[in-house]
């Protein structure tokens, strides 16, 4: 991959312990986790990014190294917030394109993309939600293995599936788009 | 991107580029920072889970944040709203008009009717819970805390197995934080086994607990006999705080909850419509409530994952069959119906945690039953063998199946039904009719 990393800042190991360091953490971090939550899915990513320091911030002790408990929170509060809506949907009876609402993007976030872009954010809201995480922590914070698997909490060799199915899956729907 | 095709080398990058353009396009709010500490402000120190050792036996149903068991049952049940039949009960219950009022009071429990069709707990209900029916529904509020309590009757709902607990009726409450204006996924819900009201009764207390992770209000529950139509917590000093309480179709005696800020030495008055004290009792200080535990023996191993150290064992509980998952996740879901009744068919999903990306579903079929297939909305199949349960005299199988890399949302697009339903097949064919198994985690 030759693409300049795209992610937010890291997060300053320790930072929370200063006692100091929140604001600066929020201010430097913030905008990445809205992201975050936005590209993984989120209806609404500054809740899901809210959410997920106002735990941090109450969390005793504080983390070491915050970036890697930030980003589990936002991945699980965005899939909890997925299956919330796709419930929701399902019983108020609008079963047919369930997995299209819940994570295709608005219209105006899709018409301000480029082309080529909208096609791939597209396909990549059709992914499994861990498939699309694993993409998106791969390709947008450019994780390693390991710590996709420590985001997601799932072994190594699950990160690399979702990964590469979720790659194979894009192909395929872009190819079909083409 | 080349004509021929979208191939792997290139997605790799047109991934990046496509992802780095679309995470420009979230706008933060100014006052983001604000409504962050306010939110934080109205979280408990340390933990927004219950902790098990401080309240016994009141077991985290959902709210496991960083726990991605994701309760099976909780979607479950959720499905169980669009697909069963909902019962309807009488809903909420307001402090009757004239029942004793609070007075000098300084903390903000404010028992108030809710609903659970509308409003906050409607949509947390919808999306995520397991309600199904509902007798009695509070709601209190705490600054920008709202909590609510209900009740409800899990042994009606066949889709939900219930999580740590005895089948049967059921007392659970859900937290939710609504700082901000806006809802966030429930942070801590409960449930445990509620006991009738005994014979010659006229009313029980069955749960005293704190109303969430701070040590105040309390809630306490339980049931009253019909006469009863208010109840109030008189506390030493005189300041009473009114409840609520309330029948429902399906259950045996009235519900009732009062939410007191402090309920040390208080008493739990219910009055008839005449105004008529009918009952008192003295206000525990704090009730768990029972739960079941992982028996230590009569059941056996009936799936194991050694990548990911986890297994699934299975027990006879009380005529019911339970499942166990080892492992961090730990946790266990017992059947909502006794083995021996109808249907002889019945399966949940599991969620294992740390496990493998598969996801496992267990139940039990008749005994002549060979083989169980699961059919998912799109008409995809998947066969499990049963196997003998691992206790003498069962009079079921069980089965369990992988499915392997669940894809959700291949399975549901363009699916009319959102049905995942449970076939038993014997020797000479179907047995019985399908049964609902609602759906996996997504």
């Amino acid at each position: 991959m030759t693409s300049a990393r795209t992610g937010p800042p890291e997060l300053a190991t320790g930072a929370l312990r200063s006692g100091t360091g929140v604001a600066d953490l929020f201010r430097a971090s913030y905008p990445g986790m809205v992201r975050l939550a936005g590209l993984l899915g989120a209806d609404d990513p500054e809740d899901i990014a809210q959410e997920a320091f106002a735990r941090l911030m109450q969390k005793a002790p504080p983390p070491d190294d915050p970036a890697p408990y930030l980003r589990t929170i936002v991945c699980n509060l965005t899939r909890n917030r997925h299956r919330h809506l796709r419930m929701a949907r399902a019983k108020q009876g609008t079963a047919g394109s369930l997995a299209a609402q819940v994570a295709v993007p608005s219209s105006e976030q899709t018409a301000i993309l480029r082309e080529d872009h909208a096609e791939v954010i597209a396909a990549l809201a059709t992914l499994p939600p861990r498939r699309r995480e694993a993409i998106v922590l791969r390709y947008w914070l450019d994780l390693s293995e390991r710590e996709i698997a420590q985001t997601m909490g799932v072994p190594r060799g699950t990160v690399k599936s979702h990964v590469s199915r979720g790659l194979a899956a894009l192909a395929r729907a872009l190819e079909v788009t083409a | 991107m080349s004509g021929t095709g979208t191939h792997l080398d290139s997605l790799s990058d047109r991934v990046p580029a496509a992802l780095a353009a679309h995470a420009q396009t979230f706008a933060t709010s100014p006052d983001a920072w604000d409504r962050t500490r306010a939110r934080a402000a109205t979280i408990p120190a340390g933990s927004r889970r219950w902790p098990r050792g401080r309240h016994r036996g009141l077991l985290t149903r959902r709210g496991q944040l960083l726990m991605p068991i994701a309760a099976a049952a909780a979607v479950v049940a959720v499905v169980a709203a669009a697909t069963v039949t909902v019962h309807g009960l009488s809903g909420t219950a307001a402090p009757r008009p004239g029942s004793a009022t609070k007075t000098g009071a300084t903390a903000q429990p404010t028992p108030d009717a809710c609903s659970t069709s509308s409003g906050p707990l409607a949509d947390l209900v919808s999306g995520q819970s397991l309600l199904s029916s509902a007798s009695l529904c509070l709601k209190i509020t705490d600054g920008t805390q709202r909590g609510f309590t209900y009740f409800q009757l899990g042994s009606d709902n066949p889709l939900n197995w219930p999580l740590y607990v005895a089948a049967g009726l059921q007392y659970c409450t859900v937290t939710v934080y609504t700082s901000a204006g806006s809802m966030s996924p429930a942070t801590a819900e409960t449930c445990g086994p509620l006991p009738r009201l005994g014979a010659g009764h006229l009313a029980s207390v069955t749960v005293a607990q704190p109303m969430t992770m701070q040590a105040q209000p309390s809630v306490l529950a339980g049931f009253a006999a019909n006469q009863a139509t208010s109840v109030s917590a008189v506390l030493p000093g005189g300041r009473t705080y009114p409840g609520a309480i309330s029948g429902g179709r399906g259950l045996p005696e009235k519900a009732w909850a009062v939410l007191a800020p402090d309920v040390t030495g208080a008493r739990l008055v219910f009055r008839n419509a005449a105004g008529q004290e009918v009952a008192s009792l003295a206000a525990p200080a704090q009730l768990g409530i029972p739960a079941v535990a992982q028996p230590r023996s009569g059941g056996g191993m009936i799936y194991s994952c050694h990548s990911c150290q986890v297994a699934v064992n299975a027990y006879p509980v009380a005529g019911h069959v339970g499942f166990w998952v080892t492992g961090e996740a730990g946790y266990g879901l017992i059947s909502p119906a006794a083995a021996s009744g109808e249907p002889a068919l019945a399966g949940t999903w599991l969620e294992l945690g740390r496990g493998p990306s598969e996801t496992v579903v267990v139940g039990y079929a008749p005994k002549d039953a060979t083989r169980v297939a699961v059919r998912l909305p799109d008409g995809t199949q998947y066969p499990a063998p049963t196997l003998p349960a691992p206790w003498s005299g069962s009079s079921v199988r069980l089965w369990v199946l992988v499915v392997p890399e669940y894809t959700w949302g291949d399975h549901l697009r363009g699916s009319r039904s959102l049905s995942v339903i449970a076939r038993a097949y014997g020797t000479s064919g179907q047995i019985g009719a399908g049964v609902e198994l609602g759906f996996p985690n997504g």
